[in-house]
């Protein structure tokens, strides 16, 4: 916003220092008393003044590198799990393929066959398999979907609306 | 003494944590303020969770800084965004809470109950205006009046030029003038 008012440099100065001298002072009043653009700013500006004195001013706590040191210690944990987790569901990958190719390649009996045991067989193999590969988070996602798990605000769809804020 | 880059290429060789350290007790306290000033002044302990993400966050990427921009512009920028969508997060788990937080802290400089009273009515509008500015604009505001950052050291921590900066302000004061205005309160033309 570009202001117009060819004071608009006095402006600057005196909302980023006190006025002191008193002539100064005056004379500036009256500048702000017919000024229709530099009224709101110097207005705006005495009252986030007075009001910014009565906030509290928080500080970190003295522990916070201490906190901060353990936090990075226990990030750095769950790496380790990450890969173990991914280790695992790959051996069950290898032992679902095998069993299922075994599953095709035994001769069953007839009456076993006709049964569809190795069918069903297969289709409890691959069953064990997909409820290994989710993890937590999905299957927790997915019961919320079936309706057996009440959804936590992280379903909600509201959460993803767009907002207008600017970005940096 | 080392600047930034120096410290981080030393870090990032040795792996040393108080080489990390020495990032972190030169910069935390501009991250906390930042992170204050969007998340209000009734959440200290949401802006030192955001200062400790922020931190975390660095930790594991430090490897991806180049050193393309300046090290505390990298940083503030993760700052800004980290405090945004826990700010954002916190809007839809619950309501506002910072205005009414911070008035029923007692204002120490008053005396005089009727004052007071003028005085609270004033301060719950002007906190109520600068809830309903954008975030931008309120932590602008926020960080040079309450924070007391001058414009340069805004610019810095936004990333922005100054002029911009000094639009920002220029357009914040004017709305929350306009909302003073439309709650039948302004402030009076008298210096402090």
């Amino acid at each position: 916003m570009a202001l117009n008012c060819p004071e608009k440099q006095r402006l600057e100065k005196f909302l980023s220092q006190n006025l002191t001298a008193e002539e100064e002072r005056r004379d500036w009043m009256r500048h702000v008393e017919r000024c229709t653009e530099c009224r709101p700013q110097w207005e705006a500006h005495l009252l986030l003044r007075a009001t910014s004195t009565t906030l509290p001013s928080p500080a970190l706590p003295p522990d916070f590198n201490f906190r901060l040191r353990a936090r990075i210690r226990r990030d750095a944990a769950p790496r380790l799990d990450r890969r173990a987790v991914a280790l695992l569901r790959t051996y069950w990958l290898l032992a679902s393929a095998f069993s299922i190719y075994l599953i095709v390649k035994i001769d069953w009996p007839a009456r076993l066959k006709d049964l569809g045991v190795p069918l069903l067989l297969v289709a409890l193999v691959v069953a064990l398999t997909l409820v290994e590969m989710l993890s937590v988070d999905q299957a927790r996602r997915i019961a919320v979907w079936l309706r057996l798990a009440k959804g936590g605000p992280e379903d909600s769809p509201r959460r993803h609306k767009g907002h207008e804020e600017f970005r940096i | 003494m080392m600047d930034d880059s120096q410290v981080i290429a030393e870090f990032l060789k040795t792996k040393d944590p108080d080489l990390f350290e020495t990032l972190v007790d030169r910069h935390k306290d501009k991250v906390f303020r930042l992170a204050l000033s969007i998340l209000g002044p009734a959440h200290p302990a949401e802006a030192e969770e955001v200062t400790q993400e922020v931190f975390l966050l660095i930790y594991r990427r430090l490897e991806r800084y180049r050193g393309e921009s300046r090290f505390t512009t990298w940083l503030y920028r993760i700052a800004y965004n980290r405090a945004i969508d826990v700010k954002r997060r916190a809007r839809y788990q619950r309501p506002h809470l910072g205005t009414d937080e911070l008035l029923s802290m007692p204002d120490p400089g008053i005396r005089n109950p009727l004052a007071a009273a003028v005085a609270s009515e004033k301060r719950r509008a002007v906190l109520g205006c600068l809830d309903e500015l954008p975030d931008l604009y309120r932590s602008v505001l926020h960080l040079h009046y309450w924070q007391e950052y001058g414009i340069e050291d805004i610019a810095e921590i936004l990333g922005a030029p100054l002029g911009t900066i000094k639009s920002y302000m220029h357009r914040a004061r004017k709305r929350l003038q306009d909302c003073m205005r439309k709650k039948g309160l302004t402030h009076g033309s008298e210096l402090p």
